[in-house]
């Protein structure tokens, strides 16, 4: 009986291997969710029911709504989130929704990875194209195709917390406070912040990224490229050597920094809201997961960042809407309907899109998001749809308002982009820089830059393909 | 001749055909999960690639890019003191605790339960855990101690000269009950009579350590010592957690490179090559210990 079975068993399990290995490394074919009358599209970062019901049911009502109104397409609520960590496995694997976001930070990653789809035809036909800001369309193209869809734009400025600043008699008469306008001004108060209430008066990571606008405004640049198209790590100029000096100068002789150097975002942002800390250079996006830590909206505060003694610059950064790569053509008109009536693409301002901004305004308010202050566009003008939802966001607000004046004022100052290559690795090459200089009393600014430049140029610049 | 040779293996193979049949799930997970990565990793170590698309043959260009990047030596030499660091912190402590847990006569129990409650934390928890411990300001829970005692609030991790000791420690304390476990249950293997002899023979505590405990435990306490320097060699979450490889990375390990090159620069083939020069490593001391687990099993 046993000897019966031997030999369909070992057959079945060579086949068994045979097709587990097919599965396993054959690339899966494309996958196409139109049947001709219905095109399906997944749609990520969707909250969980689970972890946000209200918001979760808001944006189910939303997709219900679309529905109703698009029986042509369905969309299928994705929980998936962005992480560089998984990104390139799903991708490969083809396990990413149709649609979801990205920050800019990862735009140039992704791009080189071509694991978006081109967009450009769609967005040529929809006459989208043509609205797309010049330096953001710089950014999402290569090779005359585009690979991600703008959503939103922000400056990076400081945050300020006004339980603090109120406690320092350091809110102006009309209600706003009397906040820095040059990185002088910050230290001087910081000083008064530290003194009066024994805070920190100012924190920040050891982050390039944060570092960046600091060093441009010293008139500081990092990046150069020759005539021959290769990149030269230019960050060892006095300039940047200035900067980073002045950084040093916040922990070692301004003492006004907090005390641990290896600290993280997120601890930051605990420090920030639990009132340990004054300062901090943010968005609004980051000042608003200090609610998670008990934050009170009505302490918060926001301010341009401060000018340096060359330039007045902030850094832009936001989100992007990526389309899967192997989208067929009608994913990608679904997601560009999706899109038009959810997000900032809706560029003509029809009662879809007025809807669509009140809903996002409500999703923003439930889910303690900040509310009333401005981002910037990412389209070429400040068209209806722009106005609209700046006003309704105004009226909305669950912030107040005179805190946030000096950093809705958008004017004089020089919005920057990230440098367009070896992004993530010229950011933690500048924060190793800043380690050393707050680990080490008697570094040397400029012998740091320059050791620092010169392993960039090696490790990174030289190997750029 | 040579058809005799084939004709010969598949009799065999029939005649173990039952055998082949058991063992052939076991086999089939084995290649899944541990053969045909690392051989594709191994391939692919020599391909240029786009994200995870293999886009031609690089030849040793990867490898070339790994060991003249500037970290690497920097990188390999912290990864050596991790390994160093922890084959005194991580390995000598349990033994010396087990040794006291084998003389108890009460509490035994309820002291190995409190040895090993450490162990069942997740690493991630440890490293969060001893990162407060350590933290550099006044309310660092060992700078409170400090305080208290009178002295002044001391950076830890942020000490580049220690930052890998202080690491080490916290990972000494996760692991180290479950080596005293092992230790205590090879101590209680030990036949009393010996003790009992030595006893007789008016041998103390320390002789009866040096001719009964030490000579039985020397096969176990090689073979331990030697799988812990493999597995520190490969450590990246602690430092990770704790530092990310600062302060101006004075605790990044070959681990956390491997990582940045994947996950934050987006180059998965210089992170395969990279993988590829660890496990030459780990291939030398995998065969040493093989070899060392022979001698072992052949004096027992």
């Amino acid at each position: 009986m046993i000897k019966s079975l031997k030999k369909p068993a070992v057959c079945i399990c060579i086949l068994s291997l045979l097709l587990a290995e097919a599965a396993g490394c054959g690339k899966k074919s494309e996958k196409n969710n139109d049947d001709g009358n219905v095109t399906v599209i997944s749609v990520g970062d969707i909250p969980s029911a689970d972890i946000d019901p209200e918001a979760n049911k808001i944006c189910m009502k939303r997709i219900s709504d679309f529905e109703k109104k698009h029986p042509e397409i369905k969309i299928e609520p994705d929980t998936y989130v962005f992480s560089p960590d998984t990104y390139a496995a799903m991708a490969e694997a083809e396990t990413l929704p149709t649609t979801y976001h990205l920050p800019f930070t990862q735009a140039k990653l992704v791009i080189d990875m071509e694991y978006t789809a081109d967009v450009a035809g769609v967005l040529k036909k929809e006459g989208i194209y043509e609205q797309i800001n010049d330096t953001i369309l710089e950014k999402i193209s290569k090779d005359g195709k585009i690979y991600l869809i703008p959503e939103s734009c922000y400056d990076s400025g400081i945050a300020l917390n006004m339980k603090l600043f109120r406690e320092s008699d350091m809110v102006n008469e009309d209600g706003t406070p009397k906040a820095p306008t040059t990185w002088e001004e910050l230290v001087e108060t910081a000083q008064k912040i530290k003194e009066k209430t024994g805070k920190d008066g100012f924190s920040m990571p050891a982050s390039g990224w944060r570092f960046m606008p600091v060093a441009w405004s010293f008139g500081g640049e990092f990046l150069e490229q020759t005539p021959d198209g290769k990149w030269k790590a230019v960050f060892d100029s006095p300039e940047v050597t200035e900067a980073l000096q002045y950084i040093k100068d916040l922990k070692w002789k301004y003492k006004v920094l907090q005390e641990n150097a290896l600290i993280s975002t997120d601890d930051i942002n605990q420090l920030f809201a639990s009132g340990e800390t004054a300062m901090m250079f943010a968005e609004p996006g980051q000042v608003s997961k200090c609610t998670i830590y008990g934050m009170e909206l009505g302490d918060v505060g926001m301010i341009q960042m401060p000018a340096g003694p060359k330039k007045h610059v902030t850094l832009m950064g936001g989100t992007y809407s990526a389309v899967r790569k192997g989208a067929s053509e009608k994913e990608i008109e679904a997601v560009i309907t999706w899109l038009k009536e959810t997000s900032s693409l809706g560029l003509v301002l029809s009662d879809e899109v007025k809807n669509s901004i009140e809903t996002q305004t409500e999703l923003d308010l439930t889910s303690k998001n900040i509310v009333g202050a401005d981002m910037i566009s990412p389209w070429k003008s400040d068209n209806p749809v722009e106005q609209y939802r700046k006003q309704l966001r105004q009226e909305k607000a669950n912030i107040n308002l005179n805190y946030v004046k000096l950093y809705n004022d958008k004017s004089n100052i020089e919005f920057r982009e990230e440098e367009p290559v070896a992004t993530n690795a010229l950011y933690r090459t500048l924060g190793d820089c800043i380690q050393e200089i707050w680990t080490n009393e008697n570094a040397d600014c400029a012998a740091v830059l320059k050791q620092a430049a010169s392993d960039f140029q090696k490790n990174h610049l030289d190997n750029l393909k | 001749m040579k058809r005799g040779i084939f004709a010969s293996a598949v009799r065999r193979l029939k005649s173990d055909s039952g055998a082949w049949l058991l063992i052939i799930p076991a086999l089939l997970c084995i290649y899944f999960s541990i053969i045909r990565p690392q051989l594709l990793a191994f391939i692919w170590s020599f391909c240029s690639m786009k994200g995870y698309t293999i886009t031609g043959f690089a030849g040793l260009d990867n490898f070339k890019v790994v060991l003249t990047d500037t970290l690497f030596l920097k990188t390999f030499f912290n990864t050596l003191k991790y390994v160093m660091y922890s084959a005194v912190i991580g390995f000598i402590p349990p033994i010396i605790v087990a040794l006291i847990m084998n003389e108890l006569i009460h509490f035994r129990k309820i002291i190995r339960v409190i040895i090993y409650l450490p162990s069942i934390m997740p690493a991630v928890a440890v490293s969060l855990l001893w990162y407060f411990m350590y933290y550099p300001d006044q309310t660092g829970l060992l700078n409170v101690l400090i305080i208290k005692l009178g002295g002044n609030p001391y950076t830890w991790l942020q000490d580049g000269r220690f930052t890998i000791l202080y690491i080490v420690v916290s990972m000494a304390w996760s692991a180290s009950g479950a080596t005293v476990i092992y230790y205590f249950s090879a101590l209680q293997g030990i036949n009393r009579e010996l003790y009992e002899a030595a006893v007789m023979d008016g041998a103390g505590v320390l002789y009866r350590l040096r001719v009964v405990t030490l000579p039985y435990m020397s096969g176990i306490l090689l073979l331990f010592f030697v799988r812990h320097l493999i597995g520190v060699f490969n450590i990246m979450e602690q430092p990770m957690q704790m530092t990310n490889g600062g302060p101006n990375n004075a605790s990044v390990t070959l681990g956390l490179l491997n990582y940045r090159y994947a996950f934050e620069d987006g180059h998965p083939q210089y992170a395969l090559a990279l993988s590829v020069i660890m496990f030459i490593f780990g291939l030398i001391a995998t065969v040493g210990y093989f070899r060392l687990n022979k001698k072992v099993e052949e004096n027992r």
